[in-house]
This record gives C-alpha cells, structure tokens and sequence, in this order.
C-alpha cells in the first residue's frame, strides 16, 4: 500500500444476501488523481462507493479512505470524504443556502467558514442565484450542482462522485468536467460514471468494474492499447479471400469484413501496426487486388469498454 | 495468504464483536432499568406540588398509619362517592393516599351496586355478634313446628264444636271464629313468617336480624291472644259455656304453648343491640366505609363535606370543604384503639349539656373518637331534680373536662327565692381532677354586671384553678364593640374574630370567622358577656401560659369596665385592643413520680361552642339554597381546644384544606359561547391552520 | 442538535405540523372547554392532562411518523450516515427535534391556561406537576414514534405501529377491565397492564404529585424506545 493513496481497497466484498454484489476487488487511487470507476449497469460501481463512504459495511475485505479504515475510523473517514450520492437527496422543503449551512454544521463548521465555503461552492458550481431557492422547486440538473457543491462543502481531500453529471445539460457537462478537472492535485477523486468521453477526458486512470469483479485498470490509453489499434483496409477483391488472406498474418488478432462487394472493406485488429500496413500492404499487392484505402482508426475507449464488459464477446 | 484471509475476515469478526458489545450494553441497561423501575416502586419519593398540600396527609395521620402498619391489621376504605364526579375523585384521591402511605389500606372506589359485596364483608366482621341472632332465628323453626301442630289441632277440635248440632248459634259462632283464628290467621301468618325466614337466610349476606325482627311484631300479635285462651278467667265473660267448657280442657296445652312462645320471645328481647344494624343503616351513596379488622365505620357525606361560609368576600357560590381526611382518621383511629377518651361536660346547675345547648360539639367530639359524658355536682342546684348521672364523673389522667360558670340564676329564679347553684362542688372535683393530671377546659364568664350578683359568687368562680396556671381572668370586664347604626354608635357584647395568635389551637382556623356573643341580655345589662382573659404577668415560672384569642388591633372593640346605658372607651379604665379572650397553659408536674404536663385552655367565651353558633343555616347562593356554617371558626376553636388538651394536637392539622379559592367563577353565558367559538373550539385550531397556509404561501414562493 | 434545529424548523415549513396543531388545539379546546372550563368547576387542568392521551394518542405518531421514514425512502438516510455524525447523535437529533415540536404544542396550551387565570386561580405547584407530566407522556409517545419512524420507510405503516402500541398504552386501563377469570394468572396480567397503563401514572401528575415511580415508567419507557430505536438504527448499517 503506498503512502501516497488515498484510496486504498483491498479485496473488497459485499453480497446482498446470497448475490455477491462486489466480488473481492482491490485498487487504489494515488492522492491527488482523479480515477473513473466505470462499469455497466448493476456492476456494483454504487455499492463499492458506499462502501467506501461507509454507507454500507463490507461482507469482507479492508477498504480505507485517507489513511482511516472505513470500517473502523469511520467517523475520521466521513469527515475526510465528500461525497454525492446517485441520486442527490436533499431536503426539498429547504432553501439551497439553508440545506448548506445544515451540512456545514454537520461537519462542524465554524458559521464564517460556512459562508465563506458556500459562497465559495456557490459560484464554482453556478448556483450563487439560487441560493435562496427551496430546493424542491428547483430542476434536476441544479439539483446535481446542489448536491456537487455539498460533496465540495467541507473542503474534502477525498471526493467521491457518483454519476455527477446525469442531469446536466451540455455546456453544464463539460463545465463540470472541467471543474473536477481543476480538483486534480489537491484532490483525489473517484468518479463513477458510464460517460467515457468523460473519463477519457478527465481520469488520469480508469477502473473498469463488470459483475462486481474489475475487470481492467489502467491509464485510458494503456487501455485502448490493450484493445490494439484498428486498420480499415479498403481493397478490390473477394471479400471472403481478402478475409482469410489478412487474417494469416501473423500478428492480426481479427478480421472484420465491414464491407462486401467488388470492394470490399475490411477491419483489421492487431499488435504493431505500422509493421502490420507494410505486410498488409505487401500482401494486396502480391495477390493484385486493388488497395483503394488504408488508414488507422484509433481504438475508442467505448469499443474497449463493451468489449471487456460484454459477456459474449469476451466469450468468443 | 492466511494473513489475507483474516483480514477478510476481519470485518465479520469484528461485526460479532460489536453485537456483542451491544447485546451486553442492552443487558445492563434492562438490568439498570429494571433496578430502577423496582427501587422507584418500592421506595417512592413523593412530593405534593400543590400549594394547599391537598394530596398530603397530615403528620397525624400518618403517625396514624404508622402504628396501623406496627399492628399489621388490615384496613378496607370503600367509597360510595359516584354521583358527582369532582367528589368522586377527590374521595378516590385521599383514600389513595391513604392506602400509598399505609401497605395495610386499600382504597376502593364502588358504587351501591356492590352493596352485597360490601355487606357481607361488614358482616363477616360482625360475625359473633349476629350469630345469636342466626340462633334464635333457628330457633324458631322447632317452635313454629310445635305451633302449626298447635293450631291445627285446635282447629280441628274448635271446627267440630262448631259443627256441632246440639250447641247453639251463638256457640258455633264463637266456635267458628277462634277456628278461624287458629286455621287462617294464625297458619297463613306463621307461613308468611317462614317464608320470610326462608328469603333472608337464602339471601347472602343474610341480615337475621330482620327476621328476628318480625318475628318480635309476629309474637307481639299472636302471643297476647294465645296467653288470653290460656288465662281461665279471662274469656268466662265473653264466651258461652260449651266454648268454655272446652277451653278449660285444653288449659293446659294453651298453657304451654303460650309459655314456649313467652320464654322464645323474651330470649328474642334479650338479644343484645346489634351494631352492625346502625353501620349498615348508615351505608347510601356518598358515604365512606371504613372497614376495620373487627368492626367498621360508615362516614356521611355531610362529615366530609362541610358547608361554610367562605372566608373569601369576593367568592360566590357555596363553599364546601372537604374534611375527609379528619373523618377518615378519626375513623382508623376509632378501629384502631378502641379505648376512647373521655370528655367530660361539667356544669353547676345545668341540664345535661351535651344533649342539649352542646349537642352538636358533642357529635363533632364524637366523631373525633371522644367519649362524652356529663356531669353536674350533687347538691349543687338544689331547686332542680337531681342531675341524672349520680356516679362521680371519670377524671384524673387523659380525661378532659370542659367545665361551664354556675348558671346564672335569672331574676325569675331570683324572685323565686333560689340561690344561684353554687359552684363549690365543682371547684372541689377540678381541683382533684387536676391533681390526678387532669386536664381542664374553663368557660370564664363576665360577672360583675349581674344584678344578681351579690347573690351568687362574686367574680370569676374558677379563680384559684385558673391562677395556678398564670391566667389571669378579669370577669369584671366585659368585652363589647361599637356599631354604627341609626341612632348613633351602639356597643354590643357581639363580634367576630378571624385572626388568632399563633399556636397550634389556632393555626388552623386562621381566616375562620368565630363569633363571640353575650348569652342573653336582661333588662339590666348582657349576661354571660365576653370576659377578658389574659396571661397573669406574675405568673408561676414553671407556667407556660400564651395567649391564643385576642382581639387584634380593631380599634371598635375594648374592654369595658363599667356598664352604663352608652358603654363608650375610657382609656383610665377599660382595656384597648388587643383585648386578650382565651389563654393556653401548660404546666410540668410530677404526678405519682412521673414527669407530666399538665395543660387547661381558658376561653372568655361561654357561648362558643353553642348550637345556634355552630349549626349550618339555609342561605341562598347562587340561587340555590345551601346549609351554611356561619361561624366556623367557633366548633372549631372548640374541639381543637379539646384535642389540644387530650394531646391529640396532631389531629389539630388534620383540618380541611378548602380549595374554595380554586373555583372557576360565574361567566355570562355570551362570554363564555365567544370564547369557546373563538378560542377553544374555533378560534385556536383555525390560527393554526390559517398559520400554516401562510407559511406556506411564504415559502413556495 | 443540528439536526434537531433542521428538523424543527423543517417542521414548520410542512404541513403536518399545523395540522397536527390543528387537531392538537382541537382536541384540546373541546376537552378544556367541556370537562375543565366550566364555572364552579376547579380550576385545575387535572383533567385536560388526564384526558389529553386520548387525543395524544393518535396525534403523536402523526408528528413522528415521518422522522425517520421519509429519511429511508427519500435516500437521504444516506447524505445523513455518510455525514460526519454518528447514529446516537442522529438519534438525538431527530429526539429533541421532535420533543422540541411536542412541547410547542405544550406551549399551546398556555392559551387555556391563561384561560384558567383569567377565571380562576390555579395553583401554580399543581399546573407545574401537570405540564410536566404531559412532558413525560410526551417524551415517552414521541420515543415510541421514533422507534416505529425508524422501522420502516413506509410513513403510514409506522403511524400505525405507533397509533396501536401508543393505543395499548392509552387504553390498557381500560382494557385490562376486559380480562375475565380470577385465575392468578388473569390477575397478574390484569395488574401488568395497570401498571403498563400511561393513565395509572399520568393521574398523580395531574393531581399536583410527583412520585418516583411515575417519573421511572416515563423515563423508563422513553429510554426503553429509544434504545430499541438506536439499535434500529445501527442494524440498518449492518444489513
Ligand atoms: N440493497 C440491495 N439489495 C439487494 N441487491 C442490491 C441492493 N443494492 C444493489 N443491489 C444489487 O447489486 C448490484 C450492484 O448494484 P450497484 O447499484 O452497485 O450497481 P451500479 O454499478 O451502481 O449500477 P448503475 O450503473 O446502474 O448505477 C445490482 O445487481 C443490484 O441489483
Ligand atoms: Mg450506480
């Protein structure tokens, strides 16, 4: 365990009942680093977070936040965290200033560090002309920046952000990824979310979590290379021989006709690429087929991500 | 790997210990709480919050309590209070109390329904003194038996004389009529005797002393008739000769019968009273029923709840007090020792006192559990029979007597040539009385105006009694206050005090109106005026002599100390305001070697304690009419004096706590409609809607 | 105690309170103005305070149901545990919060006592001893409230649960009348809910006495409740 995490889990389980929501998974997240927690729906991303914001007690394993056990200093751990929950419950009767400066007592601030702090969370989440608002009159999406601001309140080392941006509009989106963004550094954030442009944009690394067992980590493009880069080959010949000729390459992990006809155009997965255009190249011409195209397609984290949480196509 | 593995299982184990934990902080705390629940229930702390202190009996009470705990004995008190429910609870309240503070008392609230119930416990108490009512009730079945052979026998014999050819008319007649005494009236009434005696011994409890009852009346009608046909010469004249003929044959078993029926009924007369009969008579709704180990109490409701005039003016409607605390006691205290102490009404020359002018002091004494008796010195009052009672009166230790001034005689009896009864007799038996530890209640009396005087003792008759004590009685002066009426000012031997100088006689009448009078007026001047009684300022030093009724600073009132037509204040001879009226004293003395106190209470006042200032009168209130108190400080000032005197000054607190002053009052009916609609019923729960709309109006916004 | 100042003035912003004032004041004025405020009559609230568990009873668990219900079903039952405040001090909170509202409708009542002072006289040791005992019945209704609040997310199912034990309570006096034989075990059942009965211990609070027993059955029950109530609470984080 490095000093330098923040989040430390260890072999962390939680099973509702008979069914294992979180099968003994471990990761850690550096200090200072904002990491995705990505999965499918039901991968048990939610249960992990409450875990580890305490929420929940583990069926097994260790989890610590900030160097506090959560099982044992919980209160050390609740105090270090800041977290919004999936689905940003608030007090609607109350006014958005108001259901702050409660959260505030909570933990235990002074009243000019609370105004100070809400003025400050305010305006970095763009709420400062809704304060006064009750917070039941308010729409969905501010709702999400209420909650955003109260997970930012105390001023927590550790941010712990469950879908934050569900609700948002556009701009808000990209505004809010650019806010955690600038956390990055004093920081350290765990992000659960299904968007991967917004992990690809905003995660130093991701965590990718299927079935409650992670089933990859790693920085985004230590991912997408894991995936290998794609080749879009675009030749005029039988789609079938161009098929089954490519595919005997050494080093080409698969073949994907996309295209069938007199021209015919096929994908091609593999290891190095630029090696594998020389031979591909190579190829097509020795055999006379035409090479209308070639071009490398870079590998998406998306493509990565179905591919590694699909059942079928991890399968096959 | 195993090092991994326990940390896995760290979170369960740690899980276990936690319950644990907890399992063992519930236990404890169950433990704890129950301790607590046990130790509150067992040992209460109590404390009454009530500025009056109603829902806290008095220490003598509990002294009380206490020794009926030592006795170990158990105590029933059952209210029949159900017919008004503010009664009712404040009856339940003090039996409650009672039975909180005494492990030996229960409480019980019931109403008439459970009379059997309740009878039959009286009963069971009463056992041995039914019984021989049970007995003779039994009796009588052998009895009726032999008559009913007896009737139809000399029913049948008379039947025949009376069909009998050869006698004649007058004689079948005759015949005819004694068949049908003996045939009809005497069978079908003997029957309905039995089936009486049938339906109260099927009733349970079984009252025998109804039956006995009209078995007497059944007696008193039949035996004079059997005893007449025994008697031979009583009929000679009335009936005709074969009748008579017959008659005087079956003499002999007339005789019998009527003898058999004659021992039975003076076995009945000889019954002793049953007082069970009186408990039971007393028993109606709104009584008390104090049900003690061998005996019980019935407490009327007019002894709990006594009508008087409320010391507050501004106070309308009737004010009843609650004494049932004093009543209840008294009653324990009557169950629980049985030896009562004797009071003792003595008076030269007077009828007895505590039937008449004192009958109602009496009943109040009675209640108290005092024996009261009378007793006036032979020879005394020699115009007169002599007094009924000719035995010496009790005295000596833990007897109280409350001795009168010789009556005055009135010029009437002046003119008739009777001395005034002397008082010497009297002197003579309080001073040995007094020597024996007796203790003394005195009546002084004003003197000197009588223009009788010469004739009887001159001043105050009790002086040597009295001295001894350090009081100093100034029957020479009589106490009078001025009135204003049409005339001009008027003095008259009439005033009412209710401020007394502390002591424990008086602390519980304060604010009591009492009223001191002159006995009567003659065309001379008032007899029996209010008299000065004070503390003699050369009184013995082993004397404890305190003031207890003195006229406080009303500047109207004085002792005067001539009478004229105008009595007016004259500063050189009458006596200012405070004029003292009645002094307490106490004295130590060794009686037989051992260390007592010796006590007498001297009251200026004869008439105080008299029926007309202490019956309740008719008044209108509110509307209604109400038996009211006028004067209640006088009974009172009366019986707390005895109590003082007989020791029993705790019982002095047990006094009525009147929450008179915690009424409601009158409202008009349009203010009270208003405030109910625009309050209690309307006005308040709509504010509240109306409040909460508006906030939130506000906070939607 | 912030979640008590949150809970309280929360109170005020929603509807139930009032209502629950409303039929509080209701109750309350036609019990004063048809048993207590009467002329003649004592002045006492004797028996406003014996008769207010009747209306107690089911206008408690009206104010208390939603404590901890609508904290499970709304989810923030989750900003709460993951606040930096432990389940005693949310137990608490919630406690005071709700005990505070009791003793405003407490404080409602001055309008009646004021009544009573206008037209009267009470003893002031007598209407202390009242007050206080509501107090107590209070804290122990408000206890039980909170325990069923804290069962279920389901705001009508908890008032039931409180309304029928709260019930029992209120009514077991007059319920143990019921109990037929003469058995022994009839009788100690039959003296059990005497003394389980909130009027048993009510009634010498109303009449002006405190008594140690009566205070160890309020604190006792209300401590009973709440410490079920905390281990609710503390099961909840172990499911
Ligand atoms: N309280 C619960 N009781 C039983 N099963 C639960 C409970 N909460 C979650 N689960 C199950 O655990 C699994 C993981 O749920 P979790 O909420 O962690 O998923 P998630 O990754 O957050 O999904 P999503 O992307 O939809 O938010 C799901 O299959 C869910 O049905
Ligand atoms: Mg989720």
């Amino acid at each position: 365990m490095s000093h330098a995490a923040d989040i430390v889990v260890d072999r962390l389980s939680k099973a509702y009942g008979a069914f294992l929501a979180v099968d003994r998974i471990s990761f850690e997240v550096p200090k200072g680093t904002i990491v995705g927690f990505l999965g499918p729906n039901g991968a048990g991303k939610t249960t992990t977070i409450r875990m580890l914001t305490c929420y929940l007690p583990p069926t097994g394993g260790t989890a610590s936040v900030a160097g506090y056990d959560v099982f044992r200093q919980s209160l050390d751990v609740r105090k270090k965290i800041g977290y919004l929950p999936e689905s940003t419950p608030l007090y609607t009767e109350m006014r958005v200033q108001e259901y702050l400066d409660f959260k505030g007592k909570l933990h235990g601030m002074d009243r000019s560090t609370r105004q100070k702090r809400i003025a400050e969370v305010a305006a970095r989440c763009w709420i400062t002309d809704r304060l006064q608002s009750v917070i039941g009159t308010l729409s969905k999406g501010y709702r999400q920046r209420v909650g955003i601001a109260d997970a930012m309140l105390h001023n927590p080392p550790v941010l712990v952000l469950d879908e934050p941006t569900v609700g948002l509009d556009p701009s808000q989106i990209r505004e809010a990824r650019r806010l955690i963004s600038e956390l990055a550094g004093d920081h350290t954030v765990l992000l659960s979310t299904h968007i991967l442009q917004e992990v690809e944009m905003v995660c130093k690394r991701v965590i990718i979590i299927a079935n409650g067992k992670i089933v990859a980590q790693g920085t985004p493009d230590e991912l997408k290379n894991r995936l290998g880069s794609g080749l879009i080959v675009e030749v005029r010949g039988p789609a079938d021989q161009v098929r089954s000729a490519i595919n005997a390459i050494p080093g080409i992990t698969g073949v994907d006709v996309l295209q069938n006809g007199p021209v015919c155009r096929v994908g091609v997965r593999g290891k190095n690429s630029a090696e594998l255009r020389e031979q591909i190249a190579a190829l097509v011409s020795l055999r006379g087929w035409g090479l209308r195209e070639m071009r490398t397609e870079g590998a998406s984290l998306e493509e990565f991500f179905v591919r590694i949480t699909d059942p079928g196509s991890a399968a096959a | 790997m195993t090092q991994n593995e326990n940390q896995i299982e760290s979170g369960a184990s740690a899980r276990g210990m936690y319950w644990v934990n907890l399992s063992l902080l519930a236990v404890l705390g169950a433990v704890i709480l129950g301790f607590a629940l046990y130790m509150t229930n067992t040992h209460k702390l109590h404390a009454d919050l009530t500025s009056g202190g109603i829902y806290s009996l008095s220490g003598s009470t509990k002294k009380l309590l206490q020794q009926v705990d030592e006795k170990g004995q158990g105590y029933e008190l059952v209210s029949l209070f159900n017919s008004d429910a503010e009664k009712n609870t404040q009856v339940r309240d003090l039996l409650g109390e009672y039975s909180r503070v005494s492990k030996r008392i229960t409480g019980k609230d019931l109403s008439e329904a459970n009379r059997d119930e309740i009878l039959g416990k009286i009963f069971d108490r009463y056992a041995g003194e039914i019984k021989p009512y049970e007995n003779a009730v039994s009796e009588f079945e052998k009895l009726s038996k032999s008559l009913d052979n007896f009737s139809e026998i000399e029913g049948a014999n008379l039947g025949a004389l009376a069909q009998k050819e050869k006698n004649s008319a007058q004689t079948r007649k005759e015949c005819a009529e004694l068949q049908g005494f003996f045939n009809s009236s005497l069978k079908e009434e003997l029957a309905r005797q039995q089936r009486a005696i049938r339906k109260i011994s099927d009733s349970k409890p079984a009252e025998w002393w109804k039956a006995t009852a009209s078995l007497k009346t059944f007696l008193d009608e039949a035996l004079p008739d059997i005893t007449s046909l025994a008697d031979k010469g009583k009929y000679k004249e009335t009936f005709s000769a074969p009748l008579i003929a017959y008659l005087d044959s079956a003499a002999d078993r007339y005789k019998a019968m009527s003898d058999s029926l004659k021992t039975y009924k003076e076995h009945l007369d000889k019954l002793p009273p049953l007082k069970v009969q009186d408990v039971i008579d007393s028993i109606g709704s709104n009584t008390i029923i104090v049900l003690g180990p061998t005996a019980a109490k019935v407490i009327g409701s007019s002894d709990i709840y006594k009508v008087q005039r409320s010391p507050n003016p501004r106070e309308t409607g009737p004010t009843a007090s609650f004494e049932g605390e004093q009543a209840v006691s008294s009653a324990i205290l009557g169950l629980v020792r049985p030896d009562k102490v004797k009071v003792v009404f003595i008076s030269a020359g007077s009828g007895p006192l505590s039937s008449g002018a004192y009958s109602m002091i009496t009943d109040r004494l009675k209640d108290l559990n005092f024996e009261v008796m009378d007793w006036s010195p032979p020879g005394g009052n020699p115009g007169e029979r002599a007094p009924a009672d000719p035995n010496p009166p009790a005295e000596g230790k833990g007897v109280v007597w409350i001795v009168f001034p010789p009556e005055q005689s009135n010029p009437q009896m002046a003119a008739m040539g009777m001395p005034a009864p002397s008082p010497t007799g009297v002197i003579e038996a309080v001073k040995k009385h007094i020597a024996d530890g007796g203790q003394v209640l005195i009546f002084a009396e004003q003197t000197s105006t009588n223009p009788f005087a010469s004739e009887g003792p001159a001043g105050f008759p009790y002086e040597e009694i009295t001295r001894g004590f350090g009081v100093d009685v100034k029957a020479n002066f009589m106490v009078l206050k001025s009135y204003d009426s049409q005339e001009g000012s008027e003095a008259l031997p009439l005033f009412e005090l209710s401020r007394f100088p502390e002591h424990p006689i008086t602390k519980p009448i304060q604010s009591l109106p009492t009223r001191f009078v002159a006995v009567g007026r003659s065309q001379m001047g008032f007899v029996g005026a209010p008299t000065v009684v004070g503390v003699d300022p050369k009184k013995p030093a082993d004397v404890d002599a305190q003031v207890i009724v003195d006229t406080g600073n009303d500047r109207s009132i004085w002792g005067e100390s001539t009478v004229s037509a105008e009595p007016k204040f004259d500063p050189k001879e009458d006596l200012a305001s405070p004029v003292p009226l009645a002094v307490a004293a106490s004295k130590k003395v060794t009686v037989s070697g051992k260390q007592e106190e010796l006590r007498i209470v001297v009251i200026g006042s004869k008439t105080l304690g008299r029926n007309e200032l202490i019956q309740p009168q008719l008044q209108m209130r509110s509307g209604a009419l109400y038996q009211v108190v006028p004067y209640p400080g006088n009974a009172e000032l009366f019986v707390n004096s005895v109590l003082w005197l007989s020791g029993y000054e705790n019982m002095i607190a047990v006094s009525a706590k009147s929450n008179a002053a915690l009424r409601i009052r009158d409202i008009q009916p349009a203010v009270l409609t208003t405030l109910r609609w625009g309050v209690l019923w309307g006005g308040a729960p709509a504010a509240a809607l109306i409040a909460g709309a508006v906030v939130y109006a506000i906070r939607r916004r | 105690m912030t979640i008590a100042k949150r809970e309280v003035t929360s109170l005020f912003f929603s509807p139930i309170a009032y209502i629950v004032m409303f039929l509080f004041l209701l109750y309350m004025g036609l019990v004063f103005a048809g048993l207590v405020f009467v002329p003649g009559q004592l002045t006492e609230l004797r028996r406003l305070v014996d008769f207010s568990r009747f209306g107690l009873f089911f206008i408690v668990p009206l104010m208390t149901m939603s404590l901890f219900s609508d904290e499970y079903r709304s989810g923030r039952i989750e900003m709460l545990r993951t606040s930096p405040i432990t389940e005693f001090d949310l137990l608490l909170g919630k406690f005071i919060g709700a005990m505070f509202f009791f003793l405003i409708l407490l404080g409602l009542t001055l309008i009646h006592l004021t009544l009573l002072m206008i037209f009267g006289h009470p003893d002031y040791g007598q209407t202390f001893s009242c007050y206080l005992g509501l107090a107590l019945m209070g804290m122990m209704f408000v206890s039980v409230g909170l325990f069923y609040s804290s069962c279920t997310q389901n705001q009508i199912v908890a008032a039931l649960g409180s309304l029928l034990t709260l019930g029992f309570f209120t009514f077991s006096g007059g319920l143990s009348e019921l109990i037929p034989g003469s058995t022994k075990i009839f009788e100690w059942i039959h003296s059990a809910m005497i003394y389980l009965s909130v009027g048993t211990h009510l009634e010498d609070f109303s009449k002006g006495v405190l008594d140690t027993s009566h205070l160890s059955y309020f604190l006792g029950f209300s401590a009973i409740f709440l410490f079920m109530t905390y281990l609710v609470l503390e099961s909840r984080k172990w499911r």
